[in-house]
Order: structure tokens, then sequence, then C-alpha cells
């Protein structure tokens, strides 16, 4: 007896309604349901496959403990209450000795649990949660909250005439808030297309304007344009006038960037960055399609900024059709569940580098070498146990060597997963999570989109739990029962309580569209200390930093250090993603791995043919910090300077217990010097690096 | 009326959910792929440099090469233009394969038989799209009466919106 099952795909960060077919209580597959909302029924590849996910027999299916050395790959299952009961008492006795910031939380990519896993860490009393929002997304969130009060997207459901996609391959990568297929519908409509890539991507080739930038040269390439449109009067000069702070210095910092120096940076003949400004300041509404490649380097901070200013200053900031910040629906807020407000001022004061990178302090997130480091020298105070959820920081994390030199010496960690990664492996205790098709929850609690859904329980794979659950299991073993409901249902009734619904309620709806007003700042302003938009951001003045987006040359890079160049002659980007697999994942996926089933670098021909490197041959990659092997992809679609290598790789096949962490993975390659970090984020730079190339056969 | 399925390539962004919607919905396993999406090298198109997909897939031919080459008559073309294999016949002897001069006819190692684009024949008796289709993030895969795909085509914005 065949079932469909309405549900909402989390996996990546989630928000495409599909349909879910199940039979005899199995889950047999997964399509798009053509009348939801944000996907009109297009899937990516990795949704698709999910079921051979849930179905994997490597899964992680039962609570497991370490039974050999650290890593030795030696396993024995143990019930849920042992598992919990022990980590609570380990938590316990850490928290009493070394003090609660000593046991650090960390999760991957946003992955809708985040408000559970927040109150759990302020309740316990650490201010230390690792994740990827110094580098990812929290940069757009933080540094727009401090320019313009809130964080933009896309508005496609009103056609933008004009998209600037910058960073960023939203077909195929469906990344933060965005399903790709609402970019193709604008495109189809005839919308005008500006694409900022190093590298040649469909988008690229499609584009009005494809500008193959220098990689990390993102914000002078973002003031130069500003630069334009100010000596151009292309900007909304009424806008301007009544909701900017700052546009005398503004303007005084934008004229420091002239076409033709900006040129010399960015590689971007004038004419054609020219070109590229006036057709987004003069097409409207127009919006920018921004994506993590500007957070990744040392200008992370000022590339938002800068961004956030041709918004504003070309009058496409909260206009159907340009960059909108969506209404919350009245339900009781992410940050608010999270209890941020509740951790201790004394223990919010302890965060690991809160002092040094005062915007992502602001959002509590942090660096992650200040972790590494606390563990290996126990500076500024010793850590003693990560507990990491959705999360393989030996892959994803800047300096590899580094984070497994600190995941083998710290002297507890659980991680609760879906497999046995490379950073599951070095852990005391693993915990098997439940997949979206296992848990009652509401998508996406973590977002700022227009929609809200629910994610229905379907199936019960082993003992695999939610991690909603798990953290408040946990939770009520330390002393956090008053803060949880009985079960997660009752949770869930919580958080929808101000809207009137029960969780039975709401999961019976396909979705709720939550109301979108635009030009609120006619009424109230901007939610900024001065009301406006802030050019001059009056917050970044007050913590010491330059009030004003400017650019910074990477410190590893062929213009900073030019002696560099004989040895390690190419600059190394590690961005490209993709179309099958999402960051670390999915490398199990049969069907997936048939697609891409080795890590590929693009070379352009004629740096291959110098080299003696063939299409399809395997490669070193070298930077000083070690080298890695690819496979050579020889392409004109990327600069002769440039090579692109891919991220996230590891074997799931090497059944070793390191799974082949080493051999193709970037961040062996990368640095986590903190030289390398925006100031007020701590972003580290993953995406320029100088390196050398050579036949590995 | 005759079905066909026509990719407007375009406007392929080579996602490869097609590949991946065709797989679960013909329980394929590693190997076969009844619509296949390949990297072009990047060319230059109307004065820019660009990047194109190719996509494979069965064009279910009027007079199909496979059913002539099939000596077990086990390849049959339906009177809505859908060449399908019977699976209970097919011998598995690959002649089918050889003979196809798109290469597009596929081999299951599992079940040692051949496999091919039926269109998704179950899902159209159901009122249903292609899953290939249906699934497609650049909306680049039509469908429908040959003789209206072309036309269609040239209507695109159209149909999208």
């Amino acid at each position: 007896m065949e079932q469909v099952i309405k549900s909402n795909c989390r996996g990546c960060h989630g928000g495409c309604g599909v349909l879910v077919h199940v039979e005899d209580g199995r889950i047999t597959k997964i399509e798009g349901n053509p009348d939801f909302p944000t996907n009109h029924g297009a899937m990516c590849s990795r949704g698709l496959a999910f079921p051979r996910l849930v179905y994997h027999p490597d899964r992680l299916i039962h609570p497991m403990k370490r039974a050999g050395q650290r890593g030795e790959g030696k396993w024995q299952q143990i019930s849920w209450g042992e598992a919990l009961d022990t980590i609570a008492a380990k938590y316990e006795k850490i928290k009493e000795k070394y003090g609660a910031e000593a046991i650090v939380l960390g999760y991957g990519t946003g992955r809708n649990y985040e408000g559970f896993l927040y109150r759990f860490a302020n309740l316990l009393g650490t201010p230390n949660v690792l994740t990827a929002g110094h580098m990812c997304y929290g940069p757009r969130i933080a540094t727009s909250g401090i320019i313009s009060g809130r964080m933009t997207l896309c508005d496609y459901e009103n056609h933008p005439k004009c998209v600037m996609v910058w960073g960023n391959n939203v077909v195929i990568s469906n990344g933060d808030e965005y399903t790709g297929e609402n970019l193709s519908r604008t495109l189809s409509r005839g919308a005008k297309l500006i694409v900022v890539d190093p590298r040649l991507t469909y988008l690229a080739g499609r584009a009005d304007v494809w500008l193959q930038l220098r990689p990390g040269t993102d914000a002078a390439l973002a003031l130069g344009m500003a630069n334009i449109i100010v000596n151009e009067e292309l900007y909304d000069k009424k806008f301007v006038a009544k909701y900017v702070h700052g546009w005398d210095k503004f303007i005084e910092r934008v004229r420091e960037y002239p076409a033709e120096k900006v040129e010399e940076i960015t590689w971007i003949p004038a004419e054609k960055l020219k070109q590229a400004a006036r057709l987004y300041a003069q097409t409207k509404p127009a919006s920018i399609q921004w994506g993590c490649a500007i957070e990744q380097n040392i200008n992370c901070t000022d590339s938002v900024r800068a961004l956030v200013a041709l918004m504003a200053i070309t009058g496409n900031l909260d206009v159907p059709g340009g960059n909108v910040s969506p209404m919350s629906p009245p339900w009781r807020p992410v940050t608010r569940f999270a209890m941020h407000r509740d951790l201790p001022a004394e223990q919010k004061a302890k965060r690991l580098g809160g002092s040094t990178y005062k915007l992502a302090d602001r959002i509590a997130v942090i660096t992650p070498k200040v972790v590494w480091d606390a563990i290996l020298t126990g500076k500024p105070y010793p850590v003693k146990a990560l507990h990491i959820h959705g999360s393989n920081p030996v892959i994803t994390r800047s300096n590899a060597s580094e984070v497994y030199r600190a995941l083998s010496q710290v002297e507890y960690m659980v991680v609760a997963d879906f497999f046995l990664t490379p950073t599951a492996e070095l852990a005391d205790i693993v915990l098997p999570a439940a997949t979206w098709l296992e848990m009652e929850d509401i998508g996406d609690y973590w977002k700022r989109q227009n929609y809200i859904y629910p994610r229905t329980k379907i199936v019960q794979v082993g003992e695999c739990w939610s991690d909603h659950q798990i953290f408040m299991e946990l939770g009520k073993r330390l002393g956090q029962s008053a803060y949880w409901q009985e079960n997660v249902e009752a949770d869930l009734d919580y958080i929808l309580e101000p809207m009137g619904l029960t969780w039975q309620e709401f999961r019976r709806l396909d979705y709720f569209k939550i109301g979108q007003e635009y030009r609120t700042y006619t009424k109230q302003g901007f939610p900024t200390p001065t009301g406006k938009v802030e050019l001059y951001s009056t917050i970044m003045e007050k913590w010491g930093y330059d009030p004003l987006p400017g650019y910074r040359e990477t410190p590893e890079s062929p213009v900073s250090k030019p002696e560099m160049v004989k040895e390690y002659p190419y600059i190394l980007i590690t961005g490209a993603r993709s179309p099958v697999f999402f960051t670390s994942e999915h490398r199990m996926i049969d069907w997936l791995r048939e697609i891409v089933p080795d890590p590929i670098v693009e070379i352009h021909p004629e740096v291959a043919g110098k080299l003696g490197i063939s299409d399809g041959q395997w490669v070193f990659i070298e930077s000083p910090r070690g080298r890695i092997k690819q496979r050579a992809k020889l392409t004109i679609g990327i600069d002769p300077r440039v090579v692109a290598a891919q991220y996230g790789w590891w074997f799931p096949e090497i059944k070793n217990p390191g799974h082949g962490w080493q051999e193709s993975n970037i961040n062996i390659l990368t640095d986590n010097d903190p030289a390398g970090y925006d100031v007020a984020m701590g972003a580290d730079n993953l995406r320029v690096l100088m390196c050398k190339i050579y036949p590995a056969t | 009326m005759e079905f066909a399925l026509i990719v407007n390539t375009e406007d392929c962004v080579g996602c490869h959910a097609c590949e991946i919607a065709c797989k679960q919905e013909h329980n394929l396993p590693v190997g076969p792929r009844l619509i296949r999406i390949y990297s072009d090298e990047p060319r230059h198109i109307n004065g820019k440099l660009q990047l194109r997909y190719k996509v494979a897939c069965c064009i279910q031919c009027s007079h199909p090469p496979c059913k002539d080459a099939c000596p077990v008559n086990a390849i049959t073309r339906r009177p809505d233009g859908i060449t399908v294999i019977v699976e209970e016949l097919c011998n598995g002897c690959k002649k089918c394969i050889e003979a196809c001069p798109y290469g597009v006819m596929q081999f299951d190692e599992v079940r040692k038989v051949a496999r091919k684009c039926d269109l998704c024949a179950t899902r159209l008796d159901k009122g249903l799209k292609p899953a290939c289709v249906a699934v497609c993030p650049s909306h680049c895969i039509y469908f429908g009466d040959r003789k209206n795909i072309m036309q269609r085509l040239g209507k695109e914005k159209s149909i999208i919106s």
C-alpha cells in the first residue's frame, strides 16, 4: 500500500517542498511538490537521492562508545540511557572543575537545530558555540544587521529585472535560503544578469556581464562600482538624502577606488566594470544574489558592507524585486528560544575570541582556531570537551592538520551524525542522528524566508534521534528540566503558541505564508543606531574598527608576497561547488558518486601544457602547509594564473578510521593564521592561497 | 499523437537532478543512466565564452534500430511513439546497445537486462510528467506531442510564467 506524504526536504539547508512515497513503512521515492511555492516541484540531485542516505548500510543507527584507542575505529554499541548518563556525568565534572566554558558546542551548516543547541549551551553556561557562522552566512547576517538593521534576500517573487550574482552558484548549490529554480524563472522572464566569479560557471557564461575577478578582491570591485555609481550620479538621491548615514565620508572612501585602480587590483577592465555598475544601477528593480565566497577571506565584512551600500544607494533595499528583509512569523523566535539573554554576563565575557572579533561575538559565534589553541595550549583557558552535531571540522575547517591534532588531543568528544566521518571517528561517544524524514520539525526555524512549513516523522531508522531530542534529553540530565517540555512535540507547541497554533494543527498545513511589507523604513526608519543605513557604521566605529568598508590585500598573494611566486606561482581558489554533494557530505551515496567520482581541480590548458598535465590526470596541489591530490580538468573557463580545486573531500569507501582525510582535503592546504582573518568576524581565509601544481603519476 | 522529450540545452544548468529522478523512478543501480548530462567544453557563443551541457537521452526514433536489432522481440514501439523494453523478454544480449546510433541504450548489470528511457510510461498513464521533466530546476526539458514541442520551445517564456 503506497502512501504519499507531503514534507519539506532538508538535505541541504532545507526549503523545497517534497512528496515522500512510502510503501510498507519504507521510503521508496522522493519527488518535488509541484504545488510548493519555493521550488515549484524542482529538486536537486541530493534531495532526490536522500533515501539512499536514510537506508545506507554504513548509517549510524545506535549510540556507540569508543572501545579502543581514540581514532582506532573500535566501537561498542550502548543504550541511549548509558550514552546520555555518561556524557552528562562527564560534563558535570568538567563544568565543576574548569567551568562550563571548557565545554564547546558545535554544529556545521544551518540545519534547523540551532535554537535547540544554543538553548542547551546557554543553559549549560558555555559561551562557546563553534559553527560555520564566522565565515558562512553569519557575516552577511551580522554585517547587514549593523549596517541596515536586517539581513536581506532577493525578492524573486516580485521579479527583479536585474540580478547580480556575486560569488555564488545558486542554480546548482541552492545555498543559504535560496533555491536556484527561482533564479531560473527570473532569467526566463528576461532579467539582466551580472555574474562576479573567477570561474566560468553556467551563470557566468549566460551573464550579460561576467566579471572574472582576481580571487579575493571582491571588496575593491564593489567599491569600484560604488565609485562609478556616485561619479555618474546613478544613485537614488532621495533615498540617500533621507535614509543614509555618513554619505560624505562614504563618498570620500569610494573616491579611493577609481575604475583604473580597481582594474589593477581586480583584473577587471575599467570599461567592463563601468558597464556592470551602470547595468545594476539603472535597471530597476535589481537584486544582489550573494554567496559565501565574499565571506571566506580577509575582506569579509568589507565586502558585505560595500554590497549593502550598493543595494541601498541604488534604491533597491526593501523594495519589491530588490533585496528585502522578510518578516518573521508571529511565533517564539529562534533567538528567544535559544535563550541568549539568559547566558550570564560573566560567562558571555569568557567567549573565546569574543573581545577580538566583536561582530562575531554579537551573533554568538566564534572562530575555530581559538578552540584548537585552547585545547592544544590551555590558553586562555583549557577546553576539555567538544560536543559536535552534524559537522566534520577535520574536512571543513582551515588548517586540517591542526584541527586533527586538536580533536585527537581534546579530553572528551561527543559527535552526533549520520555516519562515522573522519571527525566522528575521533569521538569518545557517537550518537545516531535522525534525518529530516525521521523527526517532527518546524521548517525552517532558523531562516528568514517568507514561508514556514512542517516536517513530520515518516519513518524510524534504528535508534536514531533528532538533534532536538538529544539536546532536550541531555539537558534534562544536566539540571535543565524546567526549560524543556516533556517531549519534542510539546516544545514545538511552545514555539508555535503565539501563533495560536498547536503542532498537531500546524503539521496538517502544507505551508504558512508570512506577509511581506515593503519600504517599512518610510514609517519607522532602519533599525540601526541612527535609524538610517549606516554606510559609515557607528557600531564598527565604537568597536574600534574602520567605520567604512575598504580593501586589504590577502597576506598570502602574489601582490603581498611576490617572493613566494617563484615557488608557488598560482592562486588557488577552493570554493567550487559540486552539483551532487553538499559540503563534505554525500560521498557515500552511490548514485551521486557515480556522477562525480573524484575531486576535481580546474587548470587552464596553457598552464597544464607547460606543466605536463593532461586532462583527467591526478595531480598534486601543494601549498606551504602541505599537499593533496585531485584530478585535473583542463578548461579555458579559468584564468591561467588561477587554479580552482574542490573542497569537502574524504573517502567513506576507505575503511580505515581516517577515511583518507589527508588525501584530497583542501583544508590541508588552507591556513588559519589570524593575520588572514577579517578583523571583526574572525572569518578565516579559505579561498585565496598560493600553490604549485604538478603531476602525481 | 507521438510523445517526445526535447532538452533546451541553452537553459540546462548541469545540476544532474534529472539523472537522479530517473534512477529513482526506474529503480536503477549504479551504471545505467537513461538520461545523462555531460559538461561541454567552454566555447564562444554570440561573442561570449559560455559553458553548456550536453544531454544524452533516447530520442524515441520513429524507426528504432534497437528494436530491429533485438533477436527476441523484447523491444516494441507503442502507438504513442514510446519505444519500450519488455524486461521479461530481454535476454541481455546487448545487441540493442551496439545498434543504438546515439549510444543511449544502457545495460543493467544487476538485472542483466537492457534499459532505456520509456518517457516514464507508468507516470504518463497516471497523468504525470516524466520524472526528469518534473524536477528540472531550469525547466529546460520539454515533453509532449513531438509536433508541438518545437513550437513550445519558441514560446518558452510563456510556458514558464
